[in-house]
């Protein structure tokens, strides 16, 4: 569904991407994993038309959007919740939702999202009409998760919606995720927190200073304290 | 005491005036970060669009106010096309030059092909009245704006909070990428903004040319510099900011050319303009502005 080869991404001198490939199929949920800096924002934001891409080649469902613009690229249906949530603070949480669907013709079907993902996040129902800021952390990212979905993607890619929420808040995240993937959304997720999201992902890749050292398939992954100390250091204690 | 009521409607006209302004300005200002120093050059437009269709094919002066604010948004919307768009991504100090030089190409222009002597602007004759309200004999005019600039401010507010073009304008204000992230065009947010602008632009434009009745190619200048002043005051980036820093700018004024003795009365701006700069220091931020509003973008 979504496959690249040989991206890079440079801001200036700094490379933060060098040559990745890397593909999704549909249906998949895959890790996109590596420490701090590793380029993993840089490389999903170049994807979704954020930061351009410098060299190499994006395709989406067989379409080449290297240098299609963010707008043409979500309404072909794969969208980014961006890192740290970015919902729209001053907005009511009814407003952030309109927005994401704001493009959108079928107003019955979006209706019909709507309620299916008030359900899904009963607490975005409860504070429906609140100013955002007022949420807290998890509530936030279910809500930036929420948003991104009125868009009715067909690819979402998340990073790193479990940063600085308690661990409970995390777990139910990653529960809504596979709820979302039953419902035949495909997923690309970065994050920090390696082992919990190996364990709902399908295959997983570890970036290092802007390259893959690593991709295979997640449960071969998690399984191997070896592999797992050599590119991530969350082995064995 | 119709003293006091007179004085006050003027307040409040020259206050409305001065918020048009200042709106059209913040609402450019808090989604790209530009200050649109032609936006003085939408009245002058609007003003010469009245000569112009007067001149030629119209005979009813009334059907010269909508002509004014029809050219004031495409006036804005074309500067955005043409001048602005381009350099969207550069420097803020860019856009700043190039707002500087759409002004001066369009004053030149007008110099060159019109003349820079003022043009007349008909207006009909009854907006240039008086009338009697409450018992109380007003001008036309100034009842006419401050109710033109409460239902504008009313329109604008419908339009930013129920319209998904003005919540992505105000989400924009904080977080472009994000809107684009909603699938929403980015150049349509934009061009709305500024097509709101020359609307508010246009509609004190009517105002202004009622009570000048002529148009000159330098017009602009001193209702863009007012409304500048008017969005520091009111805290730049904030839309309240910028309505609430129009109207005090002007009942300021008017009050003190009320009240200052006459052979002090010629220092009037400079006074208004010592009291804005005090105001600032009090509260830097202007009066409505926040931390937040002001340096929040990306
Ligand atoms: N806008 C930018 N300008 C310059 N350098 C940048 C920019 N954004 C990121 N970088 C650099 O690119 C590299 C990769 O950053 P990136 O944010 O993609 O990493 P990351 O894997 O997402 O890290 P984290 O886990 O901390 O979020 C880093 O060295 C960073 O300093
Ligand atoms: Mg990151």
């Amino acid at each position: 569904m979504l496959s690249l080869s040989d991206v890079s991404v440079n801001y200036g001198v700094i490379q933060a991407v060098r040559g990745v490939s890397l593909n999704v199929e549909e249906g998949e949920i895959v890790a996109l994993l590596g420490p701090n800096g590793a380029g993993k924002t840089s490389l999903v934001s170049s994807v979704v038309g954020i930061v351009p891409v410098s060299g190499g080649r994006v395709t989406f469902k067989g379409e080449d959007i290297t240098r299609v613009p963010v707008e043409g690229i979500v309404a072909r249906g794969l969208t980014l919740t961006p890192e740290g949530r970015r919902v729209f603070a001053g907005l009511s949480v009814a407003e952030n939702l309109r927005l994401g669907a704001a493009t959108r013709k079928d107003p019955v079907a979006t209706e019909r999202d709507l309620n299916t993902y008030l359900d899904m996040f009963p607490i975005l129902k409860e504070r429906y009409h609140q100013t955002a800021s007022t949420l807290s952390g998890g509530e936030q990212q279910m809500l930036a998760i929420a948003r991104a979905l009125m868009s009715a993607p067909t690819m979402l890619m998340l990073d790193e919606p479990s940063l600085g929420l308690a661990p409970r808040i995390v777990d139910r995240i990653f529960e809504l995720m596979l709820e979302m993937k039953k419902s035949g959304l495909t997923m690309l997720v970065v994050e920090q927190n390696a082992s919990e999201a190996l364990a709902f992902s399908d295959r997983a890749y570890v970036l290092a200073s802007g390259s893959v050292v690593y991709e295979g398939a997640a449960k071969d992954l998690a399984a191997s304290d070896q592999l797992m100390e050599a590119y991530l250091g969350t082995g064995v204690a | 005491m119709e003293y006091v009521i007179q004085q006050a409607i003027n307040a409040l006209s020259v206050g409305g005036e001065y918020a048009l302004l200042a709106l059209g300005l913040a609402i450019v200002f808090s989604i790209m970060n530009l200050v649109n120093f032609a936006h003085g050059e939408l009245i002058t437009l609007g003003g010469y669009a009245m000569f112009f269709a007067a001149a030629t094919f119209v005979g009813n002066p009334v059907l010269l106010l909508p002509i004014c604010v029809l050219t004031a948004v495409v006036a804005a919307m074309l500067f955005e096309r043409i001048a602005f768009r381009p350099v969207r991504n550069a420097p803020a100090t860019t856009g700043l030059l190039t707002a500087f030089g759409v002004s001066i190409v369009i004053q030149n222009a007008l110099v060159i092909f019109v003349a820079t002597r003022p043009k007349p602007v008909p207006v009909p004759s009854w907006m240039q009245g008086t009338m009697s309200f409450g018992g109380f004999n007003l001008p036309v005019v100034q009842i006419l704006e401050t109710g033109a600039t409460v239902c504008a401010v009313a329109g604008l507010v419908l339009l930013l909070t129920r319209t998904n073009l003005g919540l992505a304008m105000r989400a924009a204000a904080k977080d472009f990428t994000v809107v684009r992230l909603m699938g929403i065009q980015a150049n349509r947010v934009i061009l709305g903004a500024f097509a709101v602008s020359g609307f508010l632009a246009g509609l004190a434009a009517v105002f202004i040319l009622a009570r000048r009745g002529a148009v000159d190619p330098l017009m602009g200048f001193t209702p863009v510099l007012k409304a500048f002043v008017a969005c520091v005051l009111g805290g730049f980036g904030s839309l309240l900011g910028a309505a609430a820093g129009g109207l005090v700018l002007g009942i300021l004024e008017v009050v003190l050319q009320a009240t200052l003795p006459s052979d002090v009365a010629g220092f009037r701006d400079a006074i208004v303009f010592l009291l804005v700069g005090a105001a600032l220091i009090w509260r830097p931020t202007g009066l409505l502005g926040t931390r937040a509003e002001l340096g929040d973008k990306e």
